[in-house]
């Protein structure tokens, strides 16, 4: 420790204020989010004095949280949500320019208030950037609205939730008791959520599938699509003998549940690789393997060795996620999703993209 | 990099925003309503100010409004 001391000091010496311009470079790449948290506790400490440090601190908070949330999020797909947030405040406004906008204003007053504040300011967030060239396509709102709400509720249960507990007893819970039609898509998706499926799977799937069409207006049979898809899904989670291929227009996807001990003894790890080969030949354009606690590992395995063992898969990625089962009790998950599907991203295109995940 | 914008105003730049939208005698004299409940609003009680059909219009602190216009969003975005 010593020898960095002396060598680090050696350096600044050296080069001077480039010196110290190099040494905060590199403390941004490897500690940049402990440093947005060292920053908003640095304004949380002055949020009292004056609106300027009270504005500081709200804003480096919120958008502290939802880069934290986003990014568990979007790690899952990017195109989910804007990667940044940017809370701009105002004193006044254009007249035109406001009504034009057709964007709301919150008002934000004191800690007191800031959990109402927090729970507009991430809806508002969500509306406008959750999957929105997929939301183009679909005309149910009360789907829209749900698929919405679903992902608000997981971006608060991420990073704020004082604000969670908040959002479920004021305005979730209204919006399920007056709306049947909303109940009933919210029940549907937080059901196929306590099984891993919301995030990694209807939304990811959704997502990859607007790739495709990037550019098109409309696309008509979509929304169809989507509905029958998400039907498969909650009968996924609920049938005992499950069908384990989903194959639609747009979507094609197969499952596959690593549970079944005494089958990994006597079969091995490489009869789940052949089921995933198997699927991929049968038109899967992507393979979802699950597993718990302590086949989570095995899951990793199958889908590193089918990656290997077939060209056909060009991504491998790793969803943690936890399990709620029928009883509500819980167990540490994983979905490995294995896609024949390029990958658009640069990275991605060149070769294959293996990604650990969380 | 995508980016979403997030509008806040804080109370004390309350009343130079209503200002400046030409509704702040209006919002003080209590002539204007929350657009769910259609209670009166004052400078106190504006949780969201946001525009429809060219007016200026107000969503009060009660959480069933809240909702109303997290509600009242998606209509917007889907009409």
């Amino acid at each position: 420790m010593d020898k960095l001391m002396g060598a680090l000091a050696d350096f600044l010496v050296s080069y001077g204020g480039w010196g110290i311009v190099a040494v905060m470079f590199i403390l941004l790449l490897f500690f940049g989010d402990r440093l947005l948290t060292t920053v908003e506790g640095f304004w949380a400490a002055f949020r009292n004095i004056s609106s300027f440090t009270f504005k500081r601190y709200t804003s480096t908070k919120l958008c502290n949280q939802i880069l934290h949330a986003t990014k568990i999020i979007n790690d899952i797909n990017q195109d989910f949500l804007p990667y940044r947030v940017r809370i701009k405040w105002v004193k006044n406004e254009e007249i035109h320019s406001f009504l034009k906008s057709g964007q709301v204003i919150i008002r934000i007053k004191d800690d007191e208030d800031i959990n109402k504040s927090f729970v507009l300011a991430v809806s508002e967030f969500v509306r406008q950037g959750l999957i929105h060239n997929v939301k183009r396509h679909l005309r149910d709102q009360p789907l829209v609205q749900a698929i919405d709400l679903c992902a608000v509720s997981k971006v608060l249960s991420q990073s704020y939730v004082e604000s969670l507990s908040y959002f479920e007893k004021n305005i979730l819970n209204n919006l399920l008791e007056k709306d049947d039609e909303f109940a009933k898509r919210f029940n549907q998706l937080r059901r196929i959520d306590y099984s891993g499926l919301f995030l990694p799977v209807f939304l990811n799937e959704m997502a990859k599938t607007m790739r495709s069409f990037d550019g098109q207006y409309f696309i008509e049979d979509f929304e169809n699509e989507a509905k029958s898809f998400l039907k498969f899904l909650v009968d996924f989670c609920s049938d005992k003998h499950k069908k384990l291929t989903y194959s639609g227009k747009y979507i094609k996807v197969a499952f596959g549940l690593v549970a079944n001990q005494s089958f990994i003894f006597r079969h091995g790890r490489d009869a789940y690789v052949e089921k995933v080969r198997n699927s991929l030949s049968a038109g899967a354009q992507t393979v979802y393997l699950f597993g718990w606690e302590d086949k989570v590992k095995i899951v990793r395995q199958i889908a590193e060795r089918a990656a290997r063992a077939d060209l056909r898969i060009k991504k491998v990625k790793h969803h943690h996620y936890r399990h709620v089962f029928e009883d509500r009790s819980a167990a540490r998950g994983i979905c490995a999703e294995m896609s024949a599907i390029p990958a658009v991203s640069g990275a991605g295109a060149r070769g294959r993209e293996l990604v650990a995940g969380r | 990099m995508k980016e979403s914008q997030i509008k806040a105003v804080h109370q004390r730049d309350l009343r130079r925003l209503l200002k400046s939208l030409g509704v702040l005698d209006a919002v003080r004299s209590k002539a204007k309503f929350c657009f769910f409940c259609r209670c009166t609003i004052d400078e106190e009680r504006i949780a969201a100010v946001f525009p429809y059909r060219e007016e200026v219009c107000f969503c009060c602190g009660n959480p069933e409004c809240c909702s109303a216009l997290i509600d009242f969003g998606q209509e917007e975005d889907n009409g």
